[in-house]
């Protein structure tokens, strides 16, 4: 107990301090990196061309992921923001409506416009909600389906496909597994979205998984661990397609790098397909990514806007990319642009970017972060414990009804 | 101590200044900090607001995810604290009759002690992994034993979780009784070799008996420690799936449960009323810990 109010303090003191270091120093910009410390030096790298165009320093500094959500609320709390801050998806619609946040879509319509054009629509989705925008696109990730293109002769292209791939396979001892979203929402989300369902309806004013395609996709997602193997338990995905017992992965564009860099030994025997489709015809992934937003306290939102803007460059992400590869941060750029000049195997280029522009993020709707864990525990409870998917989703929903309007 | 000695020393004021200083920063403040929060409602961004016991009630008698929490972290106390303490206990007087080695063995077992929570648990995370891809997995396999899912099936979240910290404790409690069995006076033994007994007659009737003070000392410490578990829960939970605890919540504890509320749904009202229900039964335990002591 002692030790948690240790620790409360401490943060107190650490935003406080590093927020002082950079409001006194009023010449320049400072910037958050949610993330890793060698992606944060990269962007201080490619900040200098931006010094020399217009003579605003920037410095950027990398808070680690767990953290970084508290860092941000009792830096708002304390009044010692920075000016640019990348976050997850859902975090702008949660710290706009704090009021802390630069509201991006009426400050800067025009530039909007145009970024919003040149961005994956499902990544949008995510982000903005009543015309309110707090935060752009910084990078973006992808659910994707890896494979043995020794051991699996053809990627699934429905579900009715993968799962009689999945009982040929079963016959051979081999099995899926799911690495991004095992056991979780995440997971379960690209099978609702398939199905036709959603978490909530277009305005974002009702949760719908009281819907028979909610129920649909829940019952194939649990069938894909009861009855086709997938394990309920973590497992190495390098390991399980080495060793060719999984030679089917669901998981994230980020272990395309791993994969390259940590299993050295079956180079040109794996490749990447898109999700199977569902009774929609739709392959819909899993997006997610961070988003890069200003805060409004500093009151420097037109340097910090302009940064921002630098960061969506094309040549500018493509270098970060570059530098990325290297320290495995290897995200994907959210501006289409640079796609054409990333070098990347063709192949796996088209698939990434296909399911990109398919793929969709979480909801941005009222009370659904506090909600999540409410799904998560339902969507366990069916896979694990052997509930009925109807009766779980329907007490989901009302959690989210209930959240929705306590707000 | 007389009134005139302090009078006498006004010096020794200044010496525990700087540290009454600390203490009472980052201690006594915070501490009363949290009694006042606990009886407020309190999100970080706007002022505390004043609720009474509304958060104690709705702890006790409306949150099913405290009690979950609060019976993880029973398991967890009834599971780790008196394993732990028979192990070390009998390491401690096993590595006392080593011929040579001694200090070696004692610095192996330490490490873990010195070495940081998180990095032992993200290591462990790795030996837990599932089926035979995990180290722990393929000695069961190769025992002929079935793999176990640890970290993601909520029978065996706890029991993973009770095994590292098991193994991590170790080398704290052995600290303290080697040190203690090193005051047991050598005649005892041999008093009891010349009658007969063997090594487990010496270590029952001899070690255990002599070593009743450090006995309680760490079962008290172990208790307190115990009850706070952390660090292990967030590493080895978190990760898999959304935030802490773990699947279905099966390796929730009660702090990380505060961690949960406090720093991740910024309930820091609700949050120090849990800190203080912790408090609660902490204090509860060790008045009757010290009771059975008197005894």
């Amino acid at each position: 107990m002692t030790r948690a109010w240790i620790s409360v303090v401490l943060c107190g003191a650490l935003a406080a301090g590093c927020g002082r270091s950079s409001s006194t120093k009023s010449d320049g910009l400072t910037m958050w990196l949610v993330g890793s410390e060698a992606q944060a030096r990269a962007i201080q790298t490619l900040s200098e061309p931006f010094t020399q165009r217009t003579g605003v320093h920037v410095r950027c500094q990398a808070i680690s992921w767990g953290e970084a959500h508290s860092k941000y609320l009792t830096a708002v709390a304390a009044g010692v923001e920075p000016d640019i801050g990348t976050m997850g998806l859902t975090w702008g619609v949660e710290f706009g409506r704090l009021g802390a946040l630069v509201d991006l879509r009426q400050a800067f319509s025009q530039d909007v416009q145009t970024i919003q054009q040149q961005t994956f629509p499902g990544l949008w989705q995510s982000i903005e909600q009543d015309s309110q925008l707090y935060g752009i696109p910084f990078d973006v990730s992808v659910q994707v389906l890896y494979y043995r293109t020794d051991l699996v002769p053809a990627p699934p292209h429905t579900w009715q496909e993968l799962t009689t791939l999945l009982e040929q396979l079963q016959q051979a001892n081999r099995r899926m597994m799911i690495d991004w979203g095992n056991l979780s929402w995440i997971g379960y989300a690209p099978f609702l979205w398939q199905a036709g369902g959603s978490f909530y309806n277009p305005q974002g004013t009702a949760p719908t998984l009281n819907t028979p395609e909610a129920v649909q996709a829940l019952e194939f997602f649990r069938d894909l661990y009861t009855r086709y193997g997938v394990p309920r338990t973590a497992i190495p995905v390098e390991q399980g397609l080495r060793t060719g017992d999984f030679p089917l992965v669901l998981s994230g564009n980020w272990k395309i790098v791993g994969l390259t860099v940590s299993a050295p030994d079956i180079a040109g025997k794996w490749s990447i397909a898109a999700l199977p489709k569902g009774p929609t015809g739709r392959a819909t992934a899993f997006l997610g990514g961070r988003t890069m937003a200003i805060f409004a306290r500093p009151n420097k939102h037109e340097q910090a806007w302009q940064f921002v803007r630098y960061l969506y460059e094309p040549a500018v992400q493509l270098q970060l990319y570059e530098k990325g590869v290297k320290t495995q941060d290897a995200y994907l750029p959210p501006n289409i642009q640079t796609w054409d000049q990333l070098p990347m195997d063709p192949v796996m280029k088209a698939v990434l970017k296909q399911q990109a522009s398919e793929g969709k993020g979480p909801p941005a709707a009222v009370g659904w972060t506090e909600t999540t864990n409410v799904l998560e525990s339902a969507i366990q409870e069916v896979i694990l414990q052997g509930a009925d998917p109807t009766v779980e989703l329907h007490k989901v929903n009302e959690a989210m009804e209930h959240s929705l309007k306590s707000k | 101590m007389s009134r005139s000695r302090l009078e006498g020393q006004p010096i020794g004021y200044l010496f525990i200044a700087p540290a009454l200083l600390l203490f009472a920063i980052f201690i006594f403040a915070p501490l009363f900090g949290s009694l006042y929060l606990s009886f407020t409602e309190y999100t970080v961004i706007r002022s505390p607001h004043w609720i009474g016991f509304a958060n104690f009630h709705t702890l006790l008698f409306r949150d099913p995810r405290f009690w979950t929490a609060f019976r993880n972290t029973v398991y967890y106390v009834v599971g780790v604290v008196p394993t732990g303490i028979v192990i070390s206990l009998v390491l401690a007087a096993a590595l006392e009759d080593l011929p040579r080695g001694k200090q070696v063995f004692k610095v192996l077992y330490f490490i873990p002690t010195i070495t940081s929570v998180v990095a032992i648990a993200a290591v462990w995370k790795w030996l837990f992994a599932g089926e035979k891809y995990g180290l722990i997995n393929y000695v069961l396999i190769r025992l002929g034993l079935q793999p176990i899912d640890w970290l993601l099936s909520p029978k065996w979240v706890m029991p993973a979780v009770m095994i590292m910290s098991i193994w991590a404790g170790l080398g704290y409690n052995m600290v303290f009784f080697s040190a203690g069995i090193s005051t047991i006076p050598q005649t005892l033994y041999e008093a009891a070799t010349v009658d007969g007994a063997n090594w487990w007659e010496r270590f029952w009737h001899v070690t255990v008996p002599m070593l009743r003070p450090t006995l309680i000392f760490v079962v008290v410490m172990g208790i307190i420690n115990s009850f706070q578990v952390f660090e292990q829960v967030y590493i080895m939970t978190g990760g898999t799936g959304e935030g802490i605890g773990g699947v279905l919540d099966s390796g929730l504890t009660m702090v990380s449960y505060l961690y949960d509320q406090g720093f991740v749904k910024f309930r820091m009202g609700y949050a120090s009323a849990i800190a203080y229900l912790i408090f609660g039964f902490v204090f509860l335990l060790t008045v009757i810990q010290n009771r059975l002591r008197a005894r």
